[in-house]
C-alpha cells in the first residue's frame, strides 16, 4: 500500500504480464519487456475490434518519444511479479518463475475477471505467428495515434476518442473489403496490421 | 422693386500667407508668401504638400476645412460641419508632426478695397481666429483682437465687407463656388448647393437665399409629415378591413358536423401520439439511470476487486503482520538482534514471499485464503453486474428504438392533422359568441375613426406644405425673373470660358424645378445645342473644366471687386489636347480682373507653360514647392528633370 493508501497494482495488467509470458509463441518466446508492452496493446485493440470500450480495458497506454505503446500498470505489475520471483527478469526479458508462476496462473484462470482477457491476449499473440515481429511494431507505430506521436517525438496518450473512431473506420473498410464470411476477429486484424505494413501506414 | 443686379458681394484677395512651424514641409517650416500678381502657382512633384497648402489656406480663410461629401444641406448646417474640431485634428494631425501642433499656425494677409484685415488660426486650436488686425482706410491704425473676440470680430468684419447675409454663406461661396480642390465636386450638378449660390448670384436680396431654403426645408418636412399620417391613415384603414374580413369569413364557413369530428378525431390521434412520446421519454429516462447506476456499482466493484488482488498479492501479509517484523518496519532496528537499517532487507524478503527470518518460503495462510476468497467474491459479483449491465444497456438501446418510432408516429399524426387543417381551415374554428362579435365590430369602429383621424391630419399638413411651397415658388419666380433678365453677364462669362476650353458652342439655362416634391433649379448644359443633363454626359476633363468654367462665371458676375479661384492640380484630369485651351481659359479669367491660386504638378504641363505664356511674369508668380519639402529617394535621383521642367515654366514667363 502506498500512503495514500491506493495502490497502482492493476489486476488487468497484472493479469496480461502473467498470461503474456504464459502464452508467448517460441517466436517471440521470452518477451522482451517492449514487446510485452507491444501485445498488450494490440490485446488492447482486439478487445476494441471485439466492441469492449477503451474505458473497460483496465488501464491505459501511452506512447513514448522513444517509440512504443507502454502502459505505467504494466511496468508497475512486472515489477511486483519480478519481486514475487512469479516472473523472472534476465537480459531485459521476462521468463516463468520456477515455483510460483504456474500457481498464479491457475489462480488467475479461476477468476471470470483475469480469464476473458485470455481470449484478447491469445488474439493478439497469435499475430506474432502470421506476422513477423517486427512487421507488428512497424504496423503498430504507423496507427492512428502512436504514428502522429511518433513522428514529432513526443510522449502522449493513446485510444483517445478521435484516434478509436479512426480505428473504428480502419476496422470497418477491413471487413468490407474481406466480406461476410470473414467472420474471425484475428483475420480481420492480421489484415488490418498486414495492410499497414504494405501501404507504409494506411490500409 | 427690381432688384440691383451689379454685383453685389466683395470677397477679399488674399495677399499674403505665412505658415508658422508647418514641418510637413521639413527645408521650410515657415512659408512666408507675398501673393501680389494675379495667378500664384504653386508648383511641385507628387506629395509634397500642395494640396495641403490650398487647404490650410482655406482653413485660415473661413475656419473650416472644405468636406463636401456630405452634400450640402444648408449654409449654416455645411459650416457647422466643416468646422468640427476632430476632422481637423485628424486633417492636420497626419501631416504635423507632434512636436509641431502646440505653435503650428497660418496667417493671412487679406484685401478689400478699402480695408485690411490679418487672420491668425492655430491649426490645433479650437479653429476660432487667434489673432485679427483689422485696418479701414483712412481710419489709420489697425484694431487688434485676440482671444474669445477676435474670431466674432473677424466674422463680423468680413459679413460687413463681403456685404454676405452672414459667415455661413461666406464659408459656402469660398468653399463650393470659388475652390475646385482635390474632392472634384461638381457644382454644375450639385443641384442643391447650386441653387444657393443661384439665390446668392440673383436673389431679390442677400437674405433671399436663406429664406428660401428656410422655406425648402419647411416644405420638406411637412411634406414628409403629411406622408406619415396619410401612411398611418391607410395602416389603420387596411387593419380595420382586415377585422371586418375574419368577421366575415367566419360567418361564411362554420365547420359542419363531419368536418369537425374528423378534426377532433385527428387532434385524438395526435394528443394520444403525444402521450405515447412522453411515456417513452420517462422509461429511456429510467433506463438511462438503471445504465448509469450498474455503471455505478461495476466501477466500485472493479476498484474493491483491484484492492482485493492487490493486497493478494502480498501473500506475506501474515509475515508482515508479525510484531517483530513490524517493528523492524517501522523502527528501521532488526527486532531480534537490535541492527540499524534491517528494515530494506526485511522488505526485500517478504517481496520474494520469503521468511526474513529463515528464508523459507512463506505459504498462503489463512489471511491469503480469506484474499482469494474475498476476490472470487468480487468477481462473481462483478460478473452479475456485468450482465445486469449488458441487459440495462440493451434495454435503453430497445427504448431508444421505441422513443425515435414514437417521435415519428407523432409527427406523422401532426402532419396529417396539419394537412387536413390546410383543406378544411374552418374545422378548428368555435362559433363565435356575441360578446366576441361586439368586441370585433367596436375595434373595427376605432380603427375607422383612427383612419380618419390620420386622413384629415395628412390633408392639413399638406395644406400648409402647398401654402409654404407657394411662398417658396413665389421667390422662385422672383429667382427665376432675375435670372431671366439678369444672367447675360453670368451666362456670357460661361459661354466665354468654356468655349475658350471646350472648343464647342457651350450654354447653360436655368432649368426651375417644380415637381411636387422638389424645388430649387438646376442649370441645364447644352453643348452644339444638345442637352447635357448628367454629368456622365460629357468626359471627365470636360466635366472638371466646365465646372471650373462655370465657377469662374459665378465668381467673377457676383464680384465686385474681382474674385480669386482656388485650383488645385487641375492639369491632372486633362486630355493633352486640352491643356493649352485649359491655359488660356485660366489666363482670361486672370486678365479680366480675377485671381487663381492654383498648384500644379512639376512637370511641362501645357496648362502651366500656356498660362505661363500668356501671363508673363508681371501677371505670374510660381512657387517652386520642391524647395520647401524633402524629396523621396526617386525624386532625389530625378531632380535633374525638375530643374529642367521649372526652367521651361520660366522661360515661358519671360
Amino acid at each position: 500500500m502506498t500512503a495514500a493508501g491506493w495502490n497502482p497494482l492493476r489486476s488487468a495488467a497484472l493479469t496480461d504480464v502473467v498470461f503474456l509470458v504464459e502464452m508467448a509463441p517460441s517466436s517471440l518466446a521470452p518477451v522482451t519487456i517492449p514487446e510485452m508492452h507491444l501485445y498488450a496493446y494490440l490485446g488492447n485493440l482486439v478487445a476494441l475490434k471485439g466492441g469492449v470500450p477503451v474505458a473497460d480495458w483496465g488501464y491505459g497506454f501511452a506512447v513514448t518519444a522513444d517509440g512504443f505503446p507502454f502502459a505505467d500498470a504494466l511496468d508497475f505489475a512486472t515489477s511486483k511479479l519480478i519481486q514475487r520471483s512469479i516472473v523472472v527478469s534476465e537480459h531485459g526479458a521476462l521468463q516463468r518463475g520456477e515455483e510460483l508462476f504456474a500457481a498464479e496462473v491457475e489462480v488467475l484462470n479461476g477468476l471470470v475477471q483475469s480469464a476473458r482477457r485470455k481470449e484478447w491476449l491469445r488474439g493478439s499473440l497469435a499475430c506474432a505467428l502470421q506476422l513477423p515481429n517486427g512487421a507488428v511494431r512497424d504496423a503498430i507505430n504507423h496507427s492512428p495515434g502512436v504514428a502522429n506521436n511518433l513522428r514529432h517525438g513526443r510522449a502522449a496518450g493513446l485510444l483517445r476518442k478521435a484516434e478509436v473512431e479512426e480505428i473504428y473506420d480502419e476496422f470497418a473498410l477491413v471487413e468490407k473489403l474481406l466480406g461476410p464470411e470473414a467472420e474471425e476477429r484475428l483475420q480481420a486484424i492480421v489484415v488490418w496490421l498486414s495492410a499497414r505494413v504494405v501501404s507504409d501506414g494506411r490500409p | 422693386m427690381e432688384a440691383d443686379r451689379s454685383p453685389r458681394y466683395c470677397l477679399p484677395a488674399i495677399g499674403r500667407v505665412e505658415l508658422s512651424g508647418f514641418d510637413l514641409y521639413r527645408r521650410k517650416p515657415d512659408v512666408r508668401i507675398n501673393i501680389d500678381r494675379s495667378v500664384f502657382c504653386l508648383i511641385g512633384a507628387n506629395g509634397l504638400g500642395k494640396s495641403t497648402f490650398l487647404t490650410t489656406l482655406l482653413y485660415g480663410l473661413t475656419g473650416a476645412i472644405p468636406n463636401r461629401e456630405a452634400g450640402f444641406p444648408s449654409p449654416g448646417e455645411y459650416a457647422e460641419n466643416a468646422t468640427r474640431q476632430p476632422e481637423r485634428r485628424d486633417y492636420f494631425g497626419g501631416r504635423v508632426s507632434e512636436a509641431a501642433t502646440e505653435h503650428a499656425s497660418v496667417r493671412l494677409g487679406l484685401r478689400w478695397p478699402d480695408a485690411r484685415a490679418t487672420v491668425t488660426r492655430q491649426l490645433f486650436g479650437t479653429g476660432a481666429a487667434s489673432e485679427v488686425e483689422i485696418e479701414r482706410e483712412g481710419n489709420g491704425g489697425a484694431d487688434v483682437f485676440t482671444g474669445d473676440s477676435a474670431e466674432a470680430a473677424y466674422q463680423e468684419f468680413v459679413v460687413e465687407k463681403s456685404q454676405l447675409p452672414g459667415f455661413d454663406q461666406f464659408v459656402f461661396l469660398v468653399h463650393y463656388v470659388c475652390v475646385f480642390d482635390e474632392e472634384r465636386h461638381l457644382l454644375l450638378w450639385d443641384g442643391t448647393a447650386l441653387t444657393n449660390a443661384l439665390y446668392l448670384a440673383f436673389g431679390s436680396d442677400a437674405e433671399q437665399a436663406a429664406t428660401a431654403n428656410e422655406l425648402k426645408r419647411k416644405v420638406e418636412r411637412l411634406g414628409s409629415r403629411a406622408r406619415n399620417s396619410r401612411y398611418a391613415a391607410r395602416q389603420a384603414l387596411d387593419a380595420a378591413a382586415k377585422l371586418r374580413r375574419a368577421m366575415s369569413d367566419d360567418d361564411d364557413t362554420e365547420p359542419d358536423a363531419a368536418t369537425r369530428r374528423r378534426f377532433e378525431r385527428l387532434n385524438g390521434q395526435l394528443e394520444e401520439a403525444g402521450g405515447r412520446v412522453r411515456r417513452k421519454d420517462a422509461e429511456l429516462r429510467k433506463s438511462e439511470a438503471v445504465v448509469v447506476d450498474r455503471s455505478a456499482a461495476l466501477t466500485g466493484l472493479q476498484l474493491e476487486y483491484d484492492e482485493a488482488f492487490a493486497a493478494r498479492t502480498d501473500a506475506s501479509s501474515i509475515v508482515l503482520h508479525h510484531p517483530l517484523v513490524r517493528s523492524t518496519l517501522q523502527g528501521d532496528r532488526c527486532a531480534v538482534c537490535a541492527a540499524a537499517g534491517a528494515a530494506e532487507r526485511v522488505r526485500s524478503a517478504l517481496d520474494k514471499a520469503a521468511c526474513p527470518l529463515c528464508g523459507s518460503g512463506i505459504t498462503a495462510g489463512a489471511d491469503d485464503a480469506a484474499n482469494m476468497e474475498t476476490l472470487r467474491d468480487l468477481d462473481g459479483r462483478i460478473e452479475a453486474v456485468r450482465a445486469d449491465l449488458q441487459e440495462a444497456h440493451e434495454r435503453r438501446k430497445r427504448l431508444q428504438d421505441d422513443y425515435d418510432a414514437s417521435l415519428q408516429a407523432e409527427a406523422a399524426a401532426r402532419e396529417t392533422r396539419d394537412e387536413f387543417l390546410a383543406e378544411n381551415p374552418e374545422a378548428e374554428r368555435e362559433p363565435r359568441t356575441e360578446a366576441e362579435a361586439g368586441a370585433v365590430n367596436a375595434a373595427i369602429e376605432r380603427a375607422r375613426a383612427e383612419a380618419k383621424r390620420f386622413d384629415l391630419k395628412s390633408k392639413q399638413e399638406y395644406r400648409e406644405r402647398d401654402a409654404v411651397r407657394r411662398e417658396l415658388h413665389a421667390i422662385e419666380r422672383q429667382l427665376q425673373s432675375n435670372f431671366d433678365r439678369h444672367s447675360d453677364e453670368l451666362t456670357g462669362l460661361f459661354r466665354s470660358y468654356a468655349t475658350a476650353f471646350v472648343g464647342l458652342a457651350v450654354d447653360i439655362e436655368l432649368e426651375h424645378r417644380k415637381g411636387k416634391v422638389e424645388t430649387g433649379f438646376d442649370l441645364l448644359l447644352s453643348l452644339e445645342d444638345q442637352a447635357r443633363a448628367r454629368a456622365e454626359d460629357v468626359s471627365e476633363s470636360q466635366r472638371f473644366f466646365l465646372d471650373i468654367a462655370l465657377r469662374m462665371a459665378l465668381a467673377e458676375s457676383m464680384s465686385a471687386n474681382g474674385a480669386t479661384l482656388v485650383v488645385d492640380t487641375p492639369e491632372g484630369s486633362l486630355d493633352i489636347t486640352y491643356e493649352a485651351r485649359a491655359g488660356q481659359m485660366f489666363s482670361d479669367f486672370a486678365t479680366g480682373g480675377n485671381a487663381i491660386l492654383m498648384t500644379a504638378n512639376l512637370r511641362s504641363s501645357e496648362l502651366v507653360l500656356r498660362l505661363a505664356e500668356l501671363q508673363k511674369r508681371a501677371g505670374m508668380q510660381v512657387e517652386r514647392m520642391t524647395d520647401w519639402a524633402e524629396l523621396s529617394e526617386v525624386q532625389q535621383a530625378e531632380e535633374g528633370l525638375f530643374d529642367q521642367a521649372y526652367a521651361e515654366i520660366n522661360r515661358a514667363l519671360k
